[in-house]
């Protein structure tokens, strides 16, 4: 079972970067190449992971069983080559393969949950903004939600999009021309362009 | 880059909405998308919401901090990082061979130094096959019932270093039983080892007495081998083609040899002055590894990221 006890995720990067961090600081430097590597790469995994599902815990769980799979099965004459590909594609699998054994799916984010941990933005204007697009982004189907946070969260190409989803390419951008539009709808910022716009 | 020259007076499509958005369109496409923008403000407030999105989006993965993010399952990625690195070690050894140029290909591969004997069979071409799949046509075998018997009497040979059996339950291959190969030109024992699928990987280990380099062994079809030689000890492994393998199974032989108690490594004796050990660096002897071997690694998914095999081509392990 997770340990659900530290799944806390916050807003506030200048809190994070700023504040007393020597114990952290300590393991950081002790850690390899490999090591460091792996921390950033699960961090970009929860952050997608709890954007995805909504809800800390169960992100963290889905990380954790993505991990234990990866680390079960790789096998060191096939290095990786690509790790965050690797790991988010591993993810998916196991996202996909939890939703198969509940028979469900839930195309909602429990956005409360979410936004009940973004705090203390730079400004209420932005509380509010990222409080918007989280509600938005809980609204998306999950199929568009992934494409929508690979590529405009993560960054990510929109062939290694396709890859991490095991879909064609062109599916991939049908997905993220649908999520954005979908998006702009649902956003207050949307709306206001388009007032912009009329004027 | 999807919009290549060829495309560059294809009509706006939504994809160049999106890929404007997202920054990843070639300088001409971009601008014939800004002009196209003056002429249709509709598609420009979508894209430039698009990118909008995206920086919002950039924002909120900003914004959220992981408290415990040094401290996530700490043993789980201690565990996989050892396991990764694992993997860069060897794809670093595999490099190296490659470098040393010392070709193993699937079907056909040379041999060294193995030294002559004389009054004992020759080692000649296609004899490493029969060597390791049917010892008995070609040497008097003797199949010992405990591996260690047959790795203890190849010890012998060592000048009083010893051997130890490789490991690779880690590998999912479980050891069947060693032989030691009588009557031939060089003191050298069989083992055999066995995954759940029932494919055998083979194991030859001899002794090099002289810096005589014979070259031999042809691999039947659908067989792939690996052979290098550690100071006075050279090694084969041979296995199907298709078995994901063998590269590190290598670097387990070795490691298992370095890595002996009691006694000066293996390596070490290479690189000491010895009459009987000859002065032949691993990596000039290492053979190639498997290139592009298809694995077996169990892959829920089509897609497939990128991994590095041995050689640097495209592998085939799959998304799990």
């Amino acid at each position: 079972m997770a340990d659900r006890s530290k799944s806390t995720a916050r807003i506030g990067r200048e809190e994070a970067g700023d504040g007393p961090l020597p114990r952290d600081g300590q393991k950081r430097r002790g850690r390899d190449a490999v090591g460091e590597d792996l921390v950033q790469h699960v961090t970009a995994l929860r952050r997608y992971a709890l954007l995805l599902i909504g809800d800390p815990a169960e992100a963290d769980d889905l990380v954790q069983e993505a991990l234990t799979r990866v680390l079960v099965h790789t096998r060191a004459w096939k290095p990786v080559r690509d790790l965050r590909a690797y790991l988010f594609t591993t993810l998916h699998n196991v996202f996909v393969d939890g939703h198969r054994r509940r028979r469900m799916l839930r195309d909602d984010i429990p956005v409360d949950s979410l936004a009940g941990r973004l705090a203390t933005p730079p400004s209420q204007m932005d509380r509010l903004e990222l409080r918007d697009l989280a509600k938005a982004l809980g609204k998306l189907p999950t199929e568009q939600r992934q494409v929508v946070l690979l590529i405009g969260l993560e960054g990510m190409s929109y062939r290694d999009a396709a890859r991490v989803l095991g879909v064609p390419i062109g599916t991939v951008m049908s997905r993220l021309s649908r999520g954005r539009e979908a998006l702009r709808h649902l956003t207050h910022r949307g709306a206001a362009l388009k007032l912009r716009v009329v004027k | 880059m999807i919009w290549s020259l060829f495309h560059r007076n294809k009509p706006v499509g939504e994809a160049d909405l999106q890929a404007w958005a997202d920054g990843r369109l070639p300088p001409a496409r971009r601008h014939m998308l800004d002009a196209h923008f003056a002429f249709h403000p509709e598609d420009a407030v979508r894209a430039r919401t698009y990118r909008e999105q995206r920086e919002l989006l950039g924002r909120l993965a900003d914004s959220l901090v992981f408290e415990d993010a040094e401290d996530f399952r700490p043993e789980l990625l201690e565990a996989l990082a050892a396991r990764l690195e694992r993997g860069r070690r060897v794809r670093r050894a595999a490099m190296a061979a490659a470098v040393a140029g010392i070709l193993a290909v699937s079907g056909a591969t040379a041999w060294y130094g193995i030294p002559d004997r004389s009054g004992a069979p020759p080692i000649t071409q296609a004899a490493v096959p029969d060597l390791l799949f049917d010892p008995s046509s070609f040497a008097t075998t003797e199949e010992v019932a405990a591996e260690e018997d047959s790795i203890g009497w190849l010890g012998k040979h060592l000048a009083g270093r010893s051997l130890r059996r490789p490991d690779l339950e880690t590998l999912g291959l479980k050891f069947v039983r060693g032989s030691v190969l009588r009557n031939l030109q060089t003191p050298a024992i069989r083992l055999i080892y066995e995954d759940e699928r029932g494919s055998k990987l083979y194991i030859f280990v001899g002794v090099v007495r002289g810096e005589e380099e014979q070259a031999f062994g042809i691999v039947p079809e659908g067989y792939i081998s690996l052979q290098w030689r550690n100071g006075p000890v050279v090694f084969a492994l041979i296995a199907p083609s298709d078995s994901p393998q063998l590269v590190y199974a290598m670097q387990l032989v070795s490691d298992s040899v370095e890595k002996e108690e009691g006694g000066q490594s293996l390596e070490a004796a290479a690189a000491a002055p010895s009459e009987k050990a000859p002065q032949a660096s691993a990596a000039e002897k290492v053979a190639t590894p498997p290139v592009g071997d298809p694995g077996t690694v169990p892959a829920a998914s089509e897609s497939e990221p990128a991994v590095v095999p041995a050689g640097g081509e495209q592998s085939a392990t799959k998304p799990l």
